[in-house]
């Protein structure tokens, strides 16, 4: 192995992380912004998303380079799958972010004490950790912790499907129809926020693993 | 005890078995080369050969057709089976082997003869007594030379390029009909283009032969077999081992011992 392609594996790993980091604080500064009403945090958090996108395209551009150039077998070859993969995906993760901030400047403001009843503050704070916790299993190589923010998904999802119930109701919450729209869209871009960082999570699974267990496709073993 | 990794010694897709190494040993002397190896090769498939060097896959590569006992002073132990037959078993010949059992080797090594000659050699030597130049132009079809050398049948084969000569060495190997053909680094002396000819020559002739070929060459293995077997230096005795034996599609993905690991990502050897 020379000196070259660890150097490159590394900064793959480098560049993914301050990726994650990012996107990471653009999701808990958008959850910020939504539970307090803070505009201009919001506007200057969706300034910020351009520097995603141009990490997205300088990943995408160094995996294909370390392939061409380096050939990478097993573990390492896994590591430049899942690094295209998540590049995609957290930059995905950044657009959802910017499309909450986008709601939260347009919104009619909503009190916090409303967004708890709506267990908004519950579900927020389960992205937030699902985000965080796809991230450090992605730096500790930790397969049994990114499985748990697969399980997570679920309680998202729950709240998710409860809202939009909620929100079909004559008198649901009693916000405007103008607040349920945006809080539909809102609750829409966190719920794939979770989906995103689930499939980081599966992407860790199969760089620890060799498992892919997206679909269902092979069972997770803990061992 | 079984060994987990020897994942391919269970069977591979219901292909027969063709040849099988029995706790196989090989010594140079008082040096042990390699060391208790089982392996079972099957039929129509290519098996590649990879490790560092001095791991003894050479050795065990030419164990399979009795190569080995051309170098005074070798020693060896365990069985080579041939269906089912022991190969160095006292009433079996040597030369009956490698005609059913043939060789190719690292540098292209062409009779000073015609093209025609070299290819007719061996069969003239075993007395064949069918339709010659029929079976000459056989062969060289068969080594996907016949095109480029069916009009100069009679010039000399060390006119030919590196990547010719290489063809025109398989073609002579096939000439004598054997079962299974192996491979000695065959195209570490070829460039890109030719030694991508024989890449392709072997997926058409693992239709008929049972090919084991030894290459340096990560990536020909990769590309090129079907089962690829990973032997390494065993510290303790200093001798090759064999480490694990699978799937090449597994073992270049999903290695299961991390020394196989370490060797193909290039952290060792």
């Amino acid at each position: 192995m020379t000196k070259r392609f660890v150097r490159e594996l590394e900064r793959l790993r480098d560049m993914l992380l301050e990726m994650g980091s990012l996107v990471e604080e653009q999701t808990n500064g958008m959850i910020q912004a939504l539970m307090t009403g803070d505009k201009d945090l919001a506007e200057k958090l969706i300034k910020r998303d351009k520097e995603v996108d141009e990490l997205e395209i300088q990943v995408d551009q160094l995996c294909e380079e370390i392939i061409a150039l380096s050939q990478p077998v097993a573990s390492d070859l896994r590591l430049i799958v899942a690094g295209f993969k998540m590049s995609n995906d957290l930059e995905r993760m950044g657009d959802q972010a910017k499309n909450i901030g986008v709601q939260v400047v347009h919104m009619e403001r909503v009190n916090e004490q409303m967004l708890k009843k709506m267990r908004l503050d519950v579900m927020t704070s389960f992205v937030k950790d699902m985000v965080t916790d796809a991230l450090d299993s992605f730096v500790h190589g930790d397969a049994t912790q990114a499985k748990s923010v697969c399980d997570m998904d679920d309680e998202v999802d729950n709240i998710n499907l409860y809202l939009m119930k909620k929100f079909g109701e004559e008198n649901g919450f009693w916000l405007t129809m103008s607040q349920k729209i945006h809080l539909l869209i809102i609750v829409q871009n966190l719920e794939r926020i979770g989906d995103l960082a689930t499939n980081i999570a599966e992407d860790v699974i199969f760089l620890v693993k060799a498992k892919v267990i997206k679909h269902g496709y092979e069972e997770f073993d803990e061992s | 005890m079984k060994n987990e990794a020897l994942i391919a010694n269970e069977g591979f897709d219901g292909a027969a078995e063709k040849m099988e190494s029995i706790a196989l040993s090989l010594y140079y002397g008082n040096n042990l080369a390699i060391q208790d190896v089982p392996m079972k090769v099957y039929e129509n498939t290519i098996t590649a050969l990879i490790g560092p060097s001095g791991c003894g896959k050479s050795t065990l590569l030419r164990s399979f057709n009795r190569m080995n006992e051309l170098i005074p002073g070798v020693k060896i132990e365990g069985q080579v089976l041939f269906h089912g037959e022991d190969l160095y078993a006292k009433d079996v010949d040597p030369v009956a082997v490698r005609r059913r059992i043939g060789m190719v080797f690292q540098k292209p090594n062409p009779f000073p003869k015609s093209i025609y000659d070299n290819v007719a050699f061996g069969p003239r030597i075993y007395g064949y007594q069918g339709d010659l130049d029929e079976l000459v132009e056989d062969s060289l079809k068969d080594a996907a030379i016949w095109d480029e050398v069916k009009d100069k049948l009679d010039s000399n084969g060390l006119e030919l390029s590196g990547g010719q000569q290489q063809r025109l060495c398989i073609a002579r190997t096939i000439a004598v009909k054997p079962e299974v053909i192996l491979m000695d680094e065959p195209t570490s002396a070829l460039d890109p283009i030719a030694a991508g000819k024989i890449e392709d020559l072997l997926q058409e002739l693992k239709e008929d032969y049972t090919i084991l070929i030894v290459t340096h060459n990560m990536q020909q293995a990769a590309r090129v077999s079907d089962l690829t077997a990973f032997m390494m230096i065993e510290e303790e005795r200093r001798s090759g081992v064999l480490v694990e034996y699978n799937r090449t599609n597994e073992l270049f993905t999903n290695p299961i011992v991390q020394s196989t690991q370490d060797y193909i990502t290039g952290r060792f050897g």
